[in-house]
């Protein structure tokens, strides 16, 4: 028993030498190979041979099976570097199951940013017009996508476990981070157009229920200038459309003229909320291109971008001569020479008219 | 050292000849044909360089194989051989034949030349 078990043990590790050798073999060819591998080196000891070196046997091995030992030898090294491939990327596999469950997101974000009617921008982080869905379904699906990963691979090492931990916590920074930022540069017009009519519509939306509702007209939010015009044609025959074409109103208003007019006359933005009067239009008005670029944030009063009619504008608290340079597309050079300024010193406080001047693009 | 090694350089080319002779009465598992060839004289035939034989053999259809249940110890992979086997083995015998008798009849005369020479 005590001469055995050195023996067998020796056996043992020559024969998963061996196996390790063939390791970058087709299974079932290993199988093959090394049938009964542990009883024919043992019946060979048996009768006073040595053990083997376990190359040596490899290689006359594969050398009389007719295999390439040469070929295996560099398939071995490549297997060998696959291996460790492997191995690293599944410390990486939670990386893996945040990515897959933002990438989820992604698409239905994606899918319901089709069904709504805003169609121009496609919405990263947003599902049927909230944020907070979105990331609610967001975790629901990390929890499940963990869970997955994790009932796929019961053990786990504590690396990846706290890779894991790791990439759930970045996952939830990254998630709010879009989520926050997505409030504020929200670039769904419907919801933002909704919202912003929200105030006080309900009492003339009585008074010009007879109008036609543009909500209901196909892909009202990406409406052409044209097809504006001919909706609105339908009513500006009637009080209410003679009164907006008096306060100069036109179909196609965007956003920030929009927030312009609420700031002039309450009253007026409230009518032309329920005339659903303000289509948002990005890309088809070819007068608000520049502005096109930049989103506007959540209502910010004052905030248009192109000069005024009259070339004036009241100052507000916190402008500064680049912030209204900024806003309407002109130098602070430009600024300060239409006012007769010498240095941006001169900037007067809040609740000064000065002159804009037009941008140099339109000159 | 050296020698065996030689030697088993020339037993490379008829380890598929041996191993089909050795398998050609009695059915037999891989240690079987090592213990077969060595009791006939090849002491320092490669105990692998068999067990590969075999497998190619088998997967050239030349062997089949069947395994065996043992009551002590793990079951057995006999080889047997086939029909084709044993015509590749009549083929093999043939050549092996021409090729002995040649190199022997080389080797006699030449070793006679030598010999009268010396004379």
């Amino acid at each position: 028993m005590d001469k055995e078990n050195p023996v067998k043990k020796e056996i043992a590790e020559f024969a998963a030498k061996v196996r390790e050798e063939l390791q970058h073999l087709d299974a079932e060819l290993i199988a093959e190979l090394v049938s009964d591998l542990e009883a024919n080196v043992a019946a060979s000891v048996d009768d006073g041979g040595p053990i083997p070196d376990a190359s040596e046997y490899v290689a006359e091995l594969l050398t009389a099976a007719g295999l390439d030992v040469a070929v295996s030898r560099r398939k071995k090294r490549l297997n060998v570097v696959h291996a460790r491939v492997r191995k690293q990327l599944k410390g990486l596999a939670p990386m893996w199951w945040f990515v897959r469950a933002f990438i989820a997101v992604v698409i239905l974000s994606a899918i319901s940013s089709n069904t709504s009617s805003n169609g121009s921008r496609f919405p990263l982080f947003r599902i049927f017009g909230s944020s907070w869905t979105a990331l609610v379904l967001f975790v629901l699906l990390l929890w499940a996508s963990v869970y997955l990963g994790r009932q796929q691979r019961p053990k786990h090492t504590s690396v990846s476990e706290l890779l894991g931990v790791g990439s759930i916590i970045v996952g939830l920074v990254v998630g709010f981070y879009l989520a926050d930022k997505d409030f504020n540069v929200s670039r769904d017009w419907a919801a933002q157009y909704k919202k912003f009519c929200a105030d006080g519509l309900q009492e003339t939306a009585n008074q010009f229920k007879d109008l036609p509702d543009f909500s209901t007209l196909p892909n009202v939010m990406g409406m052409t200038a044209s097809e504006a015009e001919t909706a609105i044609s339908k009513w500006s025959n009637d009080t209410a459309g003679m009164m907006f074409q008096q306060a100069d109103i036109k179909p196609m208003m965007d956003y920030e003229d929009a927030v312009a007019v609420r700031q002039d006359s309450p009253q007026l933005h409230d009518q032309m909320c329920a005339a659903r009067v303000i289509i948002p239009v990005w890309f088809e008005n070819p007068s608000r291109e520049s502005s096109s670029t930049s989103l506007p944030n959540v209502i910010q009063p004052g905030a248009t971008s192109l000069p005024p009619e009259d070339g004036l504008y009241v100052i507000q608290q916190g402008d500064s001569p680049q912030s209204i340079a900024l806003r309407f597309g002109i130098t602070v050079a430009e600024l300060l020479e239409s006012n007769g300024w010498e240095t941006a010193t001169q900037f007067p406080y809040p609740d000064t008219v000065i002159k804009i001047p037009a941008p140099a693009s339109n000159r | 050292m050296r020698e065996t090694t030689e030697k088993s350089q020339l037993l490379k080319g008829v380890l598929d000849l041996l191993v089909l002779v050795a398998l050609s009465n009695a059915d037999g598992y891989g240690y079987d044909v090592v213990r077969r060839l060595r009791d006939g004289g090849l002491q320092e035939i490669a105990e692998a360089s068999v067990y590969g034989t075999l497998r190619r053999l088998f997967s050239d259809g030349l062997l089949s194989s069947y395994v065996v249940p043992s009551d002590e110890g793990p079951h057995r992979k006999y080889y047997a051989i086939t029909q084709r086997g044993s015509q590749h083995l009549d083929r093999l015998t043939m050549n092996w034949q021409e090729f002995s008798g040649a190199v022997e009849q080389i080797l006699v005369s030449q070793s006679d030349a030598h010999n009268k020479e010396e004379k």
